[in-house]
């Protein structure tokens, strides 16, 4: 038996608990659950050859029926299979999935697939360009945003034709990035809904990782990584060897079939547990959180009654009647009053702790996650629980079936109600908890901990304050 | 050098596609006040029946914002309005074709029911108006198929343009890669080539 012994240099002993926490480290490894990998049944699924191919074929089809629905099918949305199928089934079921199971949506979707035929057949390989590497999630951060504003003002959920058009862009830009470039680049550096799972990701359940002992004697010159002759590499350019975030993995398992030494494993852990055991957090990723927030919050906000009343007291009091432009400014203030609100918090926690208000605006961020997916969650069960059953009529129309009309609600609107407050406590209960352990995890004294508390902890009771003020008013449909 | 023209090809292709898209999704904005209305009237009221504007009601002459006019042809063809009885895809709209501020010539003043259906007074089919069919014929189209023109109409060729744009431009994409793939292909054969011949060459032949 070997005994390791620790021949470092002793830490000199610190005179205050603020210079202890200065030097401490931030945490230790996330423990890792049970690994799903032992069980066979999985095992045999994720070194298949036929996955994700087998899941891929059938989300493609479905999306070729949906782009061909929207782009020459009713234009009215009301009447159009596609947009149900589009805004009231995946998008609501997309957050949940990546509660679940990280980005394993990703693997299953089609622009993925696009991007991977295009290769094959025309791609050059170029390596990814160095400032997609440095600003990727920055210009996915500006994508999202531009795209909820051009939604609202050019109209995309409402229009089939409109929804249609977005997905040609998506398809041309991943066509373009599939041609010119490498792996699987529009997934990790451009993809809007790529940055969004990847964000929401950090709350899944289910974690790939490896075993450190066995990676520590590997002599496979990173085939996890590289790929084999007959494994792709990893489309997303993570080295499963140094993963420690679900937000750069998509499970699509090319890495448990490349290791020839068993050592990737497929973890069950607490749910949201990674956000308090980020090692480097990021301004861009932090800013996205907050952003996201802000737009859960417009997105309710103009389907709620005061929107239009406050439109036509505007029009009434300063003569604008521009609604795109109201729009823009109610928009600009939704995005950046959660960012203000985080940057206050960081400014206030930088008053007595040792970091910069950056360093706190990027580490908190993230605890914000929770109730945004709540949010994103709630508001979307309301189109999908309200107006699910357009979806069956929608599609039975395209089989000759009438639309039988009525209500298409699968729930009474109260249980809906019950079901959207419960989602919000959960998210508020864990983004309180993501701000505890968050602190926690980087300060030990109580005074430290006191001034991280107090003003983030505040500033998610804000933001869930307006949250519940806003789903407490009655909503408009999508269809 | 191959790194520019590749970088080349994708901001063309960018600029084209911004392009596009911004001719092509000039649409109404959301008003949910019909929204609201609509979805309270559905939920209370079992297969509320969506009715067509009454005789006489005059016709929304646009005007010089597509966004606030709901022009269904500011490239976004026949897109449904906010107004509740506008639903199906009756667009407010300027004739398809003119532009977005341009106000439409033979917009009826007082359309009839028998308008709404795509025929004159008499029950006799309309002719084909060589200035753009009226907002009345914006109502046929959308009728008959789902707000989409008859064939060759004139609300069709937005649609047209933007789908055959974006084949184009994809189109573009694949050959400019290909042209680029065969070119690094014949780049790293010759160099292969000019290896073996290299190492057949002799090792006296090689740098000091």
């Amino acid at each position: 038996m070997t005994t390791i012994t620790d021949t470092r240099p002793a830490l000199p002993i610190l005179p205050s608990p603020i210079d202890l926490d200065a030097i401490a480290p931030d945490h230790g490894p996330q423990p890792q659950g049970r690994n799903l990998l032992d069980i066979p049944l999985v095992a045999r699924i994720a070194r298949s050859r036929l996955y994700p191919g087998i899941l891929q074929i059938p989300a493609a089809a479905l999306f070729g029926l949906i782009a061909f629905q929207l782009l020459v099918g009713p234009g009215s949305a009301h009447d159009n299979s596609g947009t149900a199928w589009m805004w009231i089934l995946w998008w609501p079921l997309l957050p949940i999935i990546f509660v679940f199971l990280g980005r394993f949506w990703c693997t299953v979707c089609p622009f993925g697939a696009i991007s991977d035929i295009v290769q094959k057949l025309v791609g050059v390989n170029r390596p990814v360009p160095v400032f997609l590497k440095k600003y990727g999630i920055w210009i996915i951060d500006a994508w999202f945003i531009v795209i909820t504003w051009a939604d609202h003002v050019y109209g995309i959920v409402e229009s089939p034709w409109g929804s249609g058009v977005l997905l040609l862009i998506m398809t041309t830009a991943v066509i373009v990035s599939g041609a010119f470039f490498a792996r699987r680049t529009f997934c990790r550096y451009l993809c809007f809904l790529g940055g969004l799972s990847g964000n929401y990701a950090r709350t899944g359940i289910v974690a790939l990782r490896t075993k450190a002992d066995v990676c520590a004697t590997c002599t496979a010159k990173a085939a996890c990584y590289n790929g084999t002759d007959t494994v792709a590499p990893c489309p997303l350019f993570t080295f499963p060897r140094t993963i420690d975030s679900n937000a750069e993995c998509n499970l699509c398992a090319n890495c448990v079939k490349a290791c020839p030494n068993d050592a990737i494993t497929l973890t069950l852990r607490k749910p949201a547990s990674e956000l308090w055991f980020i090692r480097k957090p990021k301004l861009e990723e932090s800013f996205l959180a907050m952003a996201i927030m802000g737009i859960v919050l417009i997105q309710n906000l103009t389907m709620l009654e005061i929107w239009s009343n406050g439109l036509a007291w505007l029009e009434a009091s300063t003569g604008i009647t521009d609604k795109a432009v109201v729009f823009t400014v109610a928009f600009t203030v939704a995005i950046g009053a959660p960012v203000a609100l985080l940057a206050a918090a960081a400014r206030i926690a930088r008053i007595r702790t040792p970091e910069t208000t950056w360093q706190n605006f990027a580490r908190f961020g993230y605890a914000l996650i929770p109730l945004d997916v709540a949010g994103h969650v709630a508001h979307n069960l309301f189109h999908f629980l309200g107006e699910g059953k357009a979806i069956v009529n929608t599609t039975g129309v395209l089989v000759g079936i009438p639309d039988p009309g009525g209500s298409t609600a699968l729930l009474d609107p109260g249980a809906i109600a019950v079901i959207q407050f419960v989602l919000l406590a959960v998210g508020i209960g864990t983004s309180l908890y993501a701000v505890y352990r968050i602190a926690r995890s980087r300060y030990q004294s109580a005074r430290n901990l006191r001034w991280t508390l107090a003003p983030f902890g505040a500033m998610v009771a804000v933001l869930a304050m307006a949250n519940i003020g806003m789903f407490m008013l009655p909503m408009a449909h999508r269809m | 050098m191959e790194r520019g023209r590749a970088w080349f090809a994708v901001g063309a292709v960018t600029a084209a596609m911004t392009a596009a898209s911004l001719g092509a999704t000039a649409a109404p904005s959301r008003d949910i006040t019909a929204d609201l209305a609509l979805a309270a009237a559905r939920d209370v009221m079992p297969a509320v029946e969506l009715t067509p504007p009454p005789a006489d009601e005059k016709p929304v002459v646009p005007t010089a914002d597509p966004i606030l006019d709901g022009d269904p042809h500011g490239g976004m063809g026949g897109l449904p309005s906010q107004d509740p009885v506008d639903k199906d895809g009756h667009g407010q709209g300027a004739s398809p074709g003119a532009s977005p501020g341009e106000p439409d010539d033979h917009v009826d003043p007082s359309p009839t029911p028998a308008d709404d259906h795509g025929t004159d007074m008499d029950g006799s089919p309309k002719p084909v108006d060589d200035h753009g069919p009226t907002d009345d014929d914006d109502h046929d189209d959308d009728d008959a198929d789902g707000g989409h023109g008859d064939e060759g109409s004139t609300a069709e060729r937005p649609r047209e343009l933007v789908l055959g744009g974006f084949g184009l431009l994809n189109a573009l994409v694949f050959a400019g890669a290909a042209l680029l793939r065969r070119r690094d292909r014949t780049a790293a054969a010759r160099k292969a080539a000019a290896r073996v011949e290299h190492a057949a060459s002799g090792p006296t032949d090689a740098p000091r």
